[in-house]
């Protein structure tokens, strides 16, 4: 399986942390909360759809809400293909970040 | 739920955002941007939620457009290639399109340069917009069908500065002629203008030499153009020289004039000062400035402010009497300077003006040429239509929206226009010397120079490109790919609208183009007409001699009597005018003279003219140097003037013109044409000139012989310098008569031109259609010929159907034209009946150059073997 790449990565981690309440507003919200940094929309579209075309995702219209002014939510859920990728992420990330603590690395600044 | 509605973000941004994500369906991000909004708006506040909505919009505009951009540069770059794949698999047709759009725009363009011409007249003045010219209606005195006078008297200047403020500036023109003379280099100069110092801060033609505010001061100061400085000094600086006038009056000169413009009313080559008339006058001097009887000179006046212009223009006509103190019909009028050109003629005018009339008829005609060429375009591409369907249904099927299809399409006529417009520019570059010296005025032609002419030539290429462009673009975006696929390609129905719609073009060509034809013919008549038409008297081999000099008046004697030596000269005679233009009239008095009888015309002659001039007697006898009285009292009359004054025997009937003496009527002339055929035979009176009528005598008319008329011309030559200090100046009687119809030969001359190019243009249209139809119908004509059908009952059919159009075209032809034509020979009194020759001679044309259009087409596809046609069935 092809890499993906580090936003890709971190909103298909929001999208399973996000579980049902998976749409595009919160998975902004979070992603500036676990990254620190400000998020655009078109950030969060454009891995949303790459992730998608690739299988990792799927999504599906929720009714749509007043707040909204009447639109709908594009609610995304992982694809088995999804849940893969994330295992693998977590797996290689552990594997090569083995043994280093946070530490040693600040220590050599 | 108040306070829930303001808080949505702005609609306009709402709705920019809506317009730019088209393709998310229901638009969810839009609603993700009102989530956000919400927040920042409990968060910070509604201005910062608004500002920060907008943000979100300005950041996205430079991907927008690169995005955008790209894909539109893909998709051009794809129609371009297709269009030009088109255009090299189309021979045939990509020539005729071209050729058709690049003769009419060559035609067009040639047209609006001379439209342009013609509307810059006097424009480039700084005070253009504020200058005047004044003219008197004389209601009394009607010439040449016309009661309105571009003279006026000289003290009207004053008069005018006096009683209204708002004039700035006001000048006067006094044309002459004047023989001009530096160092034995001498000419007879008839555009010599004598003007007030303010002239030049009136009209502002640039100086090459001298200072425009001192120029004309003094008295025998004159300024020449750079032409004549060229003619008269050569290399010499003519600055400070003095010129001799009239071999009598020195002046110098103060300053160096650009050649004027063609497009001005008045041409002059020198201006002398008006201060000069001083002592030149003498003593009538002092009372010719305040003389208003000397209708003499022009008047023009420039107001301080363009606001002026309405208010003043209220205030007139005005009647002289409030001036001049006495009582006088005659109103003063005034007329914008840029309006005399294009305004028509009034009496006295310098230069012929032109007609506002003409330059919207040559503004139909680039349009109709225009039209006709369009129609091909449209014509060929929806009857080739049928060779891109399978193009159409692709791009349909792989997505493209009918908009798509409608812009590529249009595009491919805008590179049709725009590669026309490339040639007919070259092709106008080349043929403007030639158009320049058929309309006999100096066009330029500068595409790069001139902003308006550049956008007026792009306006047009895409205004024809749009045009012609529009109906292929919608009929060929219009097929249904599914129809395509099962191979109906196209639907019946619309098959048969475009065949409906294109034979409609076919139709209004022919007819346009047959009209013109009809008319081209008869102008044609008309103009023929006007040169064989017997004008009563007789005008070959005369030659006549304007009169400038009282020398030769007072010579007369001897100088007919040495002419008459000549065996090569038959006659010699003078008159106040020539018989075919008698323009001044004279008060009459008959008994019975009712109070508001008419003026007449009157020609002032010598003994023998009129049998120089073989003028025939109904009744009566001639003037006879054997009857003493004659010369006072005989009159002769024409039929005109006896009908007018009803006599029945009009013989020795008391008579009396303005010269105070009653006389008889001895004789009555047949009619004959003293004026150009534009107006009826007016009544006229001809009476001999006696001593003291020397002054009126303006010509000589000199018959010659046939044989050696250089050398007799030569020898009059010789003889006149003899008795004149002026040269000699002469010009044919029959070409003088030819020239009052120069306006209508012209006219005539350019309808030819541009009649054979929109016959041009149809026919090729024509050619392209019946090519393509026959092309499609091969199979067709292939079964027929397996059925028995012969080569000529084929053609018969294939040709039936081409003629059945042009045939309509020509009937709807045949009204407009007769209106049309009717209204334009109203402007002749004589006139040549419409007849039926120039409509059989039009269907014949239209026909016979529409049948040997399609002819070949046509005989190729029906001799066509029918087993290369069926063969793959």
């Amino acid at each position: 399986m092809k890499f993906l790449s580090r936003p890709e990565e971190l909103v298909l981690l929001a999208v399973w942390r996000l579980k049902e309440n998976a749409y595009c507003v919160p998975i902004k919200k979070q992603l500036v909360k676990s990254t620190g940094h400000d998020w655009s929309f078109g950030a969060v579209y454009d891995p949303l759809d790459r992730l998608e075309k690739k299988g990792l995702l799927e999504s599906y219209l929720s009714d749509p809400t007043a707040k909204r002014g009447g639109k709908r939510k594009r609610i995304y859920k992982l694809t088995p293909n999804g849940i893969m990728a994330l295992i693998e992420i977590k797996t290689i990330t552990d594997e090569v970040w083995d043994g280093i603590p946070l530490k040693v690395l600040k220590e050599e600044l | 739920m108040t306070r829930e509605k303001f808080k949505n973000p702005p609609k306009l941004a709402e709705w920019i955002l809506s317009c730019v994500y088209p393709d998310r369906g229901d638009f969810t991000s839009v609603g993700d941007f009102r989530e956000e909004y919400l927040e920042v708006y409990q968060s910070s506040g509604r201005l910062k939620a608004n500002l920060w909505y907008w943000m979100q919009i300005v950041k996205s505009i430079p991907g927008f457009i690169r995005n955008k951009s790209h894909w539109n540069t893909v998709m051009i770059h794809n129609y371009l290639k297709i269009a030009l794949r088109n255009i090299k698999r189309h021979k045939t047709f990509s020539f005729i399109n071209i050729t058709g759009l690049v003769v009419g725009m060559t035609c067009s363009i040639l047209i609006m340069l001379f439209i342009q011409y013609e509307i810059s007249h006097d424009r480039y003045h700084e005070n253009a917009d504020k200058i005047y010219r004044v003219l008197i209606r004389q209601p009394n005195d009607i010439y040449q069908g016309i009661d309105m006078y571009s003279i006026s008297p000289p003290p009207l200047k004053a008069a005018l500065m006096n009683a209204f403020p708002e004039i700035q500036n006001a000048a006067r023109i006094l044309r002459t002629e004047g023989l001009i003379n530096y160092k034995n280099n001498r000419y007879l100069e008839s555009r010599f203008f004598t003007v007030d110092p303010e002239f030049l801060k009136i009209f502002t033609f640039p100086l090459t030499a001298g200072d425009r505010e001192t120029a004309l001061n003094e008295p025998f100061s004159i300024l020449l153009t750079e032409e004549m400085a060229e003619k008269y000094f050569g290399d010499e600086d003519p600055m400070g020289k003095t010129l001799n006038i009239d071999n009598t009056y020195d002046y110098q000169i103060t300053g160096i004039l650009r050649n004027i413009p063609g497009n001005s009313h008045f041409q002059f080559d020198f201006l002398g000062s008006f201060s000069s008339l001083y002592p030149i006058y003498g003593d009538y001097g002092d009372r010719f400035f305040e003389d208003w009887n000397a209708y003499q000179v022009k008047t023009y006046v420039q107001l301080h402010s363009s606001s002026d212009t309405g208010e003043f223009n209220s205030k007139f006509p005005v009647r002289l009497e409030k001036y001049r103190g006495r009582p006088t019909n005659d109103e003063i009028y005034i007329q914008p300077l840029t309006n005399i050109h294009l305004g028509g003629n009034v009496n006295d005018e310098i230069e012929a003006n032109s007609d506002i009339r003409y330059v919207y008829f040559f503004s139909a005609i680039a349009l109709l040429i225009m039209l006709v060429a369009c129609f091909n375009y449209m014509n060929l591409s929806t009857a080739g239509a049928v060779q891109r369907v399978k193009e159409v249904g692709i791009r349909k099927v792989v997505g493209a929206s009918r908009h798509n299809l409608v812009y590529q399409f249009l595009g491919e006529s805008l590179l049709f226009a725009f590669m026309a417009l490339f040639f007919s520019l070259w092709l106008v570059k080349l043929l403007l010397p030639a158009f320049s010296s058929l309309i006999e005025k100096e066009l330029s032609f500068q595409v790069f120079n001139n902003i308006e002419t550049f956008s007026g030539l792009l306006g047009i290429s895409v205004l024809v490109g749009i045009l012609s462009g529009s109906y292929p673009a919608f009929f060929l975006s219009s097929f249904l790919p599914v129809n395509i696929i099962k191979g109906k390609l196209i639907s019946r129905k619309s098959l048969n609208k475009s065949s409906g719609f294109r034979n409609t073009l076919v139709v209004t060509q022919f007819a346009i183009s047959t009209v013109l034809v009809i008319c081209t013919i008869i102008i044609f008549n008309q103009l023929q007409y006007i040169r064989t038409k017997e004008l009563g008297f007789k005008k070959e081999y005369i030659v006549t001699v304007p009169i400038q000099d009282e020398n030769l008046k007072k010579n007369y004697g001897p100088l007919k009597y040495e002419l008459g030596q000549y065996s090569k000269i038959a006659d010699v005679t003078v008159s106040n005018f020539l018989p075919f233009s008698v323009e001044n009239s004279q008060a009459v008095d008959w008994d019975g003279r009712p109070e508001d009888g008419p003026d007449f015309r009157y020609l002032c002659v010598e003994l023998n003219f009129l049998d120089f001039y073989g003028i025939e007697l109904a009744e009566g006898r001639n003037f006879s140097n054997e009857i003493a009285t004659d010369v006072e009292r005989a009159y002769i009359l024409n039929e005109s003037a006896v009908r007018v004054v009803g006599w029945e025997d009009p013989i020795g009937k008391r008579f009396r013109c303005q010269r105070n003496v009653d006389g008889q009527v001895v004789g009555v002339v047949n009619n004959f044409h003293c004026h150009s055929l534009h107006r009826q035979i007016e009544p006229l009176v001809i009476f001999l000139f006696d001593d003291s009528g020397w002054w009126d005598v303006r010509y000589f008319s000199i018959k010659i012989s046939s044989e050696d008329i250089s050398g007799t011309l030569a020898l009059m030559e010789e003889k006149f310098e003899k008795f004149s200090p002026y040269p000699f100046s002469y010009s044919f009687l029959d070409e003088r008569i030819d020239m009052l119809y120069r306006r209508e030969q012209k006219l005539g001359q350019n309808f030819g031109y541009f009649t054979f190019v929109a016959i041009f243009i149809a026919c090729l249209g024509l050619f392209g259609i019946a090519s393509l139809t026959s092309g499609q119908r091969t199979k067709e004509i292939g079964i027929r010929k397996t059925l028995g059908a012969s080569v000529s009952s084929i053609s018969f059919m294939l040709t039936k159907e081409f003629m059945k159009l042009t045939s309509i075209g020509i009937i709807i032809a045949f009204p407009v034209s007769y209106f049309a034509m009717h209204e334009w020979l109203k402007n002749f009194a004589y006139r040549v009946d419409i007849g039926w020759i120039p409509y059989i001679g039009a269907v014949l044309i239209t026909v016979l150059l529409s049948l040997g259009t399609v002819f070949f087409q046509v005989f190729k596809a029906a001799r066509a073997n029918p087993v290369d046609s069926l063969r793959y069935e």
